[in-house]
């Protein structure tokens, strides 16, 4: 059967520094789990592998069969909230109704179709902030305008929602009002969040992959020493030229 | 205000001033109103200043070489509108960490280029002053022609890629993961701020030129949350500064255009004292 994610043998180097090494695995419909490991580990460069942002230097990624640029309707994004103007001029309808911006769809102004209007409301439905189409973006609280920006990703209905550190720079109420959202969007897609916060962890998908120049799957809960292990110890993987089997090894990342 | 309305059925120049304004208040309230909420007010002032390189290359090179004598002011200011534009994109886009200096260098090169061109120009009958600080009342039939095609062409632009302009200035990344290039249309919007500053440099002025297409914009961004309204306002501000001022200036023999820039300076100052709890 047809993965819904597949790398095979996946290896990216900018110039001669080899980032990720013959990176595989495979990820099933509404398969949910946080991508972690330590910084300078390749995570944000899986994170463009994935959404075609690059190419690699060896191996097939495929999105149902696809490549991810041609697959690009069935991966949506959501960037750290720094990555957008939080007091750009624009009603909640207007930020959501920007994800149904397609290289070969024209919307002229001023009218957006019913249909995608109707689409629109239904992401907001989707993170909860049905009613608050009108407000104006900037007046939302941080919270808010993340769980906006999701639903602008969901007007592409995508299968896999990509999230990178959505948690970064927001308190802890906004965390909480945004896991939320994510605990109920693992039901209807993949949701592959990468985060630095292990606490958050455990609350999408059953297990985690760590990166670190390769990847490892590890299960849920993670065990205090596994965290610390996944978090040291980068050089020492920079160097490692023993072989480490990608999928289904549950060692930990830098394990030598 | 009886004797202004007489001026003007009676004074072909001073109908074409008005005409011209009014129809260039379009461009500047939508291009205005982008600049505004992309911030990237300092990009257009280099593109104003480098103008000067263009207009004095023109008046070089149709008074040195009879052959090029079509060389017009206008096409120079155009060219060299188009050029800084796109060097301007090239910069921001590729050298990120140096852009306010390689930005500020593009913007003197310009300027200097064209006091050089001026200085060595053969023949006399050059104006620096109407360069630098405009003549409205100087507005030609031509120029109210070239300001209504070129106030035609950023409509028409405008209305056509309006989303995807919102959707690049809102967040680029974003757009370029949807497949729209935030590149391309960074660089159309450099683009229709060139045409909409040769525009303004041949009403207003190089020196003024940027205050009248950002006040109007920069007031009605503090008093409205969307884009539309924000550029919609941002003209009929426009207008209403140009209403208000020709009549004065042609009455107490001022310069419209600086009179302008300190009424619309004033507005946007009060209008920050009322808004100022706003973050906009």
């Amino acid at each position: 059967m047809e993965k819904l994610l597949h790398l095979d043998a996946v290896s990216f180097a900018y110039g001669k520094e080899q980032v990720l090494r013959e990176v595989s695995f495979s990820v099933e419909e509404q398969e949910s789990f946080c991508v972690i490991g330590p910084n300078g580990g390749g995570k944000s460069t899986l994170l463009k592998l994935l959404l075609g942002i690059l190419k690699p230097s060896s191996g097939a990624i495929t999105i149902r069969g696809n490549s991810p640029m041609k697959a690009r309707k069935e991966i949506a994004y959501v960037a750290q909230s720094m990555h957008y103007d939080p007091y750009f001029p624009a009603s909640v309808l207007d930020v959501v109704l920007m994800g149904s911006l397609e290289k070969s769809r024209f919307h002229p102004f001023p009218r957006w179709s019913r249909a995608l209007r109707d689409r629109a409301h239904e992401s907001l439905q989707q993170v909860d902030l049905s009613g608050l189409e009108k407000s104006a973006f900037h007046q939302l609280s941080g919270g808010q305008r993340q769980r906006v920006v999701i639903a602008r990703a969901l007007m592409a209905k995508p299968s896999i929602l990509l999230l990178d550190e959505p948690t970064a720079n927001v308190d802890l109420a906004v965390e909480s009002q945004l896991m939320e959202t994510l605990t109920s969007l693992q039901k209807e897609m993949a949701v592959i969040m990468v985060t630095h916060d292990m606490g958050l962890v455990p609350e999408i998908g059953s297990r985690a992959l760590c990166v670190n120049r390769r990847v490892h799957w590890h299960d849920l809960p993670l065990e205090p020493e596994m965290i610390q292990d996944i978090y040291s110890g980068v050089r020492r993987i920079e160097h490692n030229q023993t072989t480490l089997h990608s999928q289904g090894d549950h060692s930990a990342c830098n394990h030598d | 205000m009886t004797e202004f309305l007489e001026s003007v059925r009676v004074n072909p120049a001073l109908q074409y001033a008005i005409i011209a304004g009014v129809i260039a208040c379009v461009p500047f309230g939508v291009v205005g109103s982008f600049l505004v909420v992309r911030r990237i007010g300092y990009i257009a002032a280099a593109i104003a200043h480098s103008i000067l390189g263009g207009i004095g290359a023109s008046v070089y090179f149709s008074r040195t070489f009879e052959a090029l004598s079509w060389f017009t002011p206008l096409m120079g200011a155009s060219l060299a509108a188009l050029l800084s534009a796109f060097l301007i994109g090239f910069v921001s886009l590729h050298f990120r960490e140096r852009e306010d200096t390689l930005i500020g260098a593009i913007w003197a090169t310009g300027m200097a280029t064209g006091l050089l061109f001026l200085h060595k120009a053969p023949g006399t009958g050059v104006s620096l002053e109407s360069f630098l600080f405009g003549d409205i009342l100087l507005t030609s039939q031509s120029d109210v022609w070239v300001t209504a095609i070129a106030s035609g062409f950023v409509l028409l632009v405008v209305t056509t890629f309006y989303p995807r302009l919102v959707a690049v200035c809102f967040d680029a990344e974003f757009s370029d993961l949807r497949g729209v290039s935030s590149t391309r249309y960074y660089l159309l919007l450099l683009v229709l701020t060139a045409v909409a500053m040769v525009l303004l440099v041949r009403l207003a002025g190089i020196v003024l030129s940027l205050a009248l297409l950002i006040l109007p914009a920069a007031t009605a961004a503090r008093l409205f949350q969307r884009m539309t309204p924000i550029i919609v306002s941002s003209a009929l501000l426009s207008l209403t500064y140009l209403a208000a001022c020709f009549p004065i200036s042609y009455h107490q023999d001022l310069p419209t255009g600086p009179l302008i820039v300190v009424v619309a300076s004033l507005v946007y100052g009060l209008t920050l004292i009322v808004t100022r709890k706003r973050r906009v």
